[in-house]
């Protein structure tokens, strides 16, 4: 059963199963080669973010020492650098990492 | 609403449910940063998509 | 071949024909083979999936495996499910005949905290954590929720997800469905203008940790 009041929002917080599902890669090696360096840093952002979403599940649990959130939190810091500091050497925005690309399809 | 909403609706809940929710028993997929393991199943789909891009590149040398 | 982990079952017979059982210590492992270079991320191999569960669903309850565990032999499945098996057969005994339903709400939370204004590690952690947990729902909801939905089930609690949703995770014996796909209606009715998704069945995904006793 589903109930819903259909909303943008609702479809809003599902959203990261669908960027989790990256739609098929293209097999022409033209588009491979130009596409590669945004699908490798998209795909490194989507990690960051899924290391950050885990590290929020551990914070949690409640269970980790001072030294280990510190060392975690540090730890995301530096990874926010680098894809800040990629997206730089790449001249890319956080827009063209976005990995949802379309509406998932529907079965027929 | 139409029915064509409700339906890719009811997907991405089934997605969500598949992706994101579980016991987590394949201890090799242990990530960890900051010496802190973050024990992370999903990680092996998205690396997944990496090896098929790899195969991509294997094939135009 | 590798085979796809579902879920953890008490019978072969929960799980034959809809997909293939291995036995795993006092209990089964439900599993979808495929072939081995068969990528894990494939969206329709992942719909496909959805339904072999949605499916083996309807026959019983069971445990639902986190996707991505994919196993060559069956001894890699008991190896694997051995620290656990006894637990889980305890679990599915007593929710034999019970389903899990999530009530998911989407909340305004605050702004994410930029890194950049943080200098300690820690800081930054607890400033994330805190922001993500701060998503709040409207109270005139909640309380529809409490009196209309938390009374069907068996066990319920809220949960944060993340900044953008906050969900109601609850127990409820089967033979109730009909009773909460009322409420449901009757929730929407009640509260037009607050956004929430309710569905149901799903197998046991969250109520399988003691933290949650």
């Amino acid at each position: 059963m589903l109930i819903t009041n259909d909303d943008e929002r609702l479809r809003e917080s599902l959203t990261l199963t669908e960027s989790a599902i990256p739609d098929r890669i293209s097999a022409d090696p033209e588009i491979v080669e130009n596409g590669l360096a945004r699908l490798v840093l998209a795909i490194v952002e989507l990690v960051r973010r899924l290391l950050e979403k885990q590290a929020l599940r551990r914070m949690d649990g409640g269970n980790l020492s001072e030294e280990e959130i510190e060392s975690l939190g540090s730890a995301l810091m530096k990874l926010e650098d680098k894809m800040t500091e990629l997206k730089g050497v790449f001249g890319l925005s956080d827009d063209d990492l976005n990995l949802s690309l379309g509406p998932i399809k529907t079965l027929d | 609403m139409s029915e064509h909403d409700n339906t890719e609706l009811a997907l991405v809940d089934a997605l969500d449910h598949l992706l994101d929710r579980g016991v987590v028993i394949a201890g090799e997929a242990v990530i960890s940063i900051g010496g802190v393991d973050l024990l992370y199943l999903g990680l092996n789909v998205v690396l997944a998509n990496v090896d098929a891009l790899v195969r991509v590149k294997d094939r135009d040398r | 071949m590798k085979s796809i982990a579902i879920g953890v079952h008490l019978r072969s017979e929960d799980i034959e024909p809809l997909a293939a059982a291995t036995p795993a210590g006092a209990l089964f492992v439900s599993a979808v083979p495929v072939p081995e270079d068969q990528s894990l991320s494939d969206r329709d191999l992942l719909v496909r999936i959805s339904g072999v569960r949605a499916a083996l669903l309807e026959r019983a309850t069971f445990i639902a495996i986190r996707y991505g565990f994919a196993f060559r032999s069956a001894a890699e499945a008991e190896a694997k499910c051995a620290q656990y098996a006894a637990k889980w057969k305890k679990l599915l005994e007593e929710h034999r005949h019970r389903v899990e339903l999530t009530l998911r709400v989407a909340a305004a939370g605050s702004a994410r905290p930029q890194r950049r204004d943080f200098q300690s590690g820690a800081e930054f952690l607890r400033a994330l954590h805190s922001s993500a947990r701060s998503a709040r729902v409207d109270d005139a909801f909640r309380a529809a929720v409490e009196e209309l939905i938390a009374p069907l089930c068996v066990k319920s609690h809220w949960a944060p997800r993340d900044e953008k949703s906050i969900e109601l995770c609850g127990l409820i014996e089967r033979s109730r469905l009909p009773n909460l796909s009322r409420a449901g209606q009757a929730l929407k009715a009640r509260c037009p203008h607050v956004p929430f998704l309710l569905s149901a069945p799903w197998p046991l995904e969250v109520f399988t940790d003691a933290d949650h006793e």
